[in-house]
């Protein structure tokens, strides 16, 4: 029993001989500054990593709704609807050569047309509409025709419109 | 939120309120001020695409009208028209009869160059530098549109109760054949009111000119007249240029219109009347959309 006593603490004190042994032998402070150093470097390349890829995102999903914002209006005024060509001062007069030109004219105009009752446009002075002009070589405008774009929005009204 | 998350969340509103603002300025800038009227761009020329026969001339339109009471109103402006071998056109106008459309721009200045071999159209605008550029259609749909605008146009001209209408003219032919395929037999034409009668031909401002003339006569008691009125269109059209150089239309109840193409020079113009000056800002136009669909 005795014997077993005495092996017991020879062995402790080899093993604790053993673990200061070990505990002499690690890093110094220096070196573990220096890893720690390392360590904090590491981890905070990598966060800015993560941050410019955010960012990148970011940026990218600001471009596209940037560039989507213009088509997307350009996309719901799509279709034009016209009125058919109405006689200008000189319809009477042949045409041979001509061109039509695009133009804006007052939205007043609409009632001259009788497309429009004046009093609602009496308001709209300063506002305007989109009008195809047929004039001819010679100068004299011939027609016109009244053009509104519409988007699918207005196609939904007037079909709410037409099921009323 | 962290200082760069919040930097891209302003970068993004910069970049949509930029767009957003840019758009809108377009929209504003495109407004006329105070109701005037403003050329958007050319569509499309009426008549086919001449090559080969470059001029330029000055065409001088007078219209005079008298009133019952004695009144007389006689109006005229003058354009510049200039066309190279190519088939590009520059056509410097003062058009006449946009009074319906807003009575204080009756006549209005407009500048356009179209150019078949880039297949673009040009209004420019000196006052502000400025050219609105647009895309001409392709030939199949310019095509289909002349035949249509030709009969909006043929359908605008005056009718009478009772009459049918007369003909369309002929669709112009394609470039190289020469015009009139498709013109009835002298037979055929006996049978159809108010076919062109042909005048001949002669010189006019050194070219050689054939002449037609249309007369139309409304019955006496027809639309509450005492006597017939007479309505005459009489046009002489060079067959070198393809260019009508005169042209007079009589009509006792609206008045008589008279062109004239005068100072016609048969020399090449110079290319850069065909060009956007460089100091010119140029506005895109979009092409127009489609006719949305018949329901």
């Amino acid at each position: 029993m005795n014997d077993r006593q005495s092996s017991d603490r020879v062995l402790n004190d080899a093993l604790r001989t053993i673990a200061d042994e070990d505990a002499r032998a690690g890093a110094s402070a220096a070196v573990e500054a220096q890893v720690m150093a390392e360590f904090r470097s590491v981890a905070a390349a990598r966060r800015r990593r993560v941050r410019a890829r955010v960012a990148l995102l970011a940026a990218a999903a600001a471009l596209a709704i940037a560039a989507a914002i213009p088509l997307w209006r350009s996309q719901t005024s799509r279709r034009e609807v016209t009125t058919a060509f109405m006689p200008l001062t000189y319809g009477g007069v042949p045409i041979v050569d001509g061109h039509v030109v695009r133009m804006e004219v007052p939205r007043a105009s609409l009632a001259s047309f009788g497309l429009a009752p004046a009093e609602s446009v009496d308001g709209a002075a300063s506002s305007t509409v989109l009008a195809d002009v047929i004039i001819g070589d010679d100068g004299l405008a011939r027609a016109v025709r009244f053009v509104r774009r519409v988007g699918p929005r207005d196609r939904q009204q007037s079909k709410e419109d037409r099921q009323r | 939120m962290s200082p760069q998350g919040l930097r891209c969340v302003l970068v993004a509103a910069a970049m949509t309120a930029a767009a957003t603002a840019a758009d809108a300025q377009q929209v504003q800038r495109r407004s006329p001020i105070n109701g005037t009227l403003e050329f958007m761009g050319a569509e499309m020329p009426l008549g086919p695409v001449v090559r080969g026969a470059p001029f330029s001339g000055e065409g001088v339109t007078t219209t005079s009208q008298t009133l019952a009471d004695g009144t007389r109103i006689e109006r005229r402006v003058t354009s510049r028209i200039y066309r190279d071998s190519e088939g590009r056109v520059r056509r410097e106008q003062t058009v006449l009869g946009l009074g319906a459309l807003n009575p204080s721009a009756d006549a209005q200045p407009i500048v356009t160059i179209s150019d078949p071999v880039a297949g673009l159209t040009y209004v420019l605008d000196e006052n502000t530098r400025s050219a609105r550029r647009s895309r001409l259609a392709s030939l199949e749909r310019r095509n289909a549109n002349l035949e249509k605008l030709r009969a909006a146009a043929h359908a605008l001209e005056p009718r009478h109760a009772g009459e049918p209408p007369p003909p369309l003219p002929p669709p112009p032919p394609p470039p190289g054949e020469p015009r009139g395929r498709g013109t009835p037999s002298a037979a055929a034409r006996a049978n159809i009111a108010n076919w062109p009668e042909p005048l001949g031909t002669r010189q006019i401002e050194g070219v050689t000119a054939a002449g037609t003339r249309r007369t139309e006569t409304i019955p006496a008691g027809r639309i509450g007249n005492d006597r017939p009125i007479v309505i005459t269109d009489e046009r002489w059209e060079s067959p070198d240029l393809k260019m009508v150089v005169m042209s007079q239309h009589h009509d006792p109840r609206t008045g008589d219109v008279e062109y004239r193409l005068i100072n016609i020079s048969r020399a090449e113009p110079p290319h850069d009347l065909f060009t956007v000056p460089a100091d010119y800002d140029i506005v895109e136009v979009p092409p127009p959309p489609p006719p949305a669909p018949r329901q």
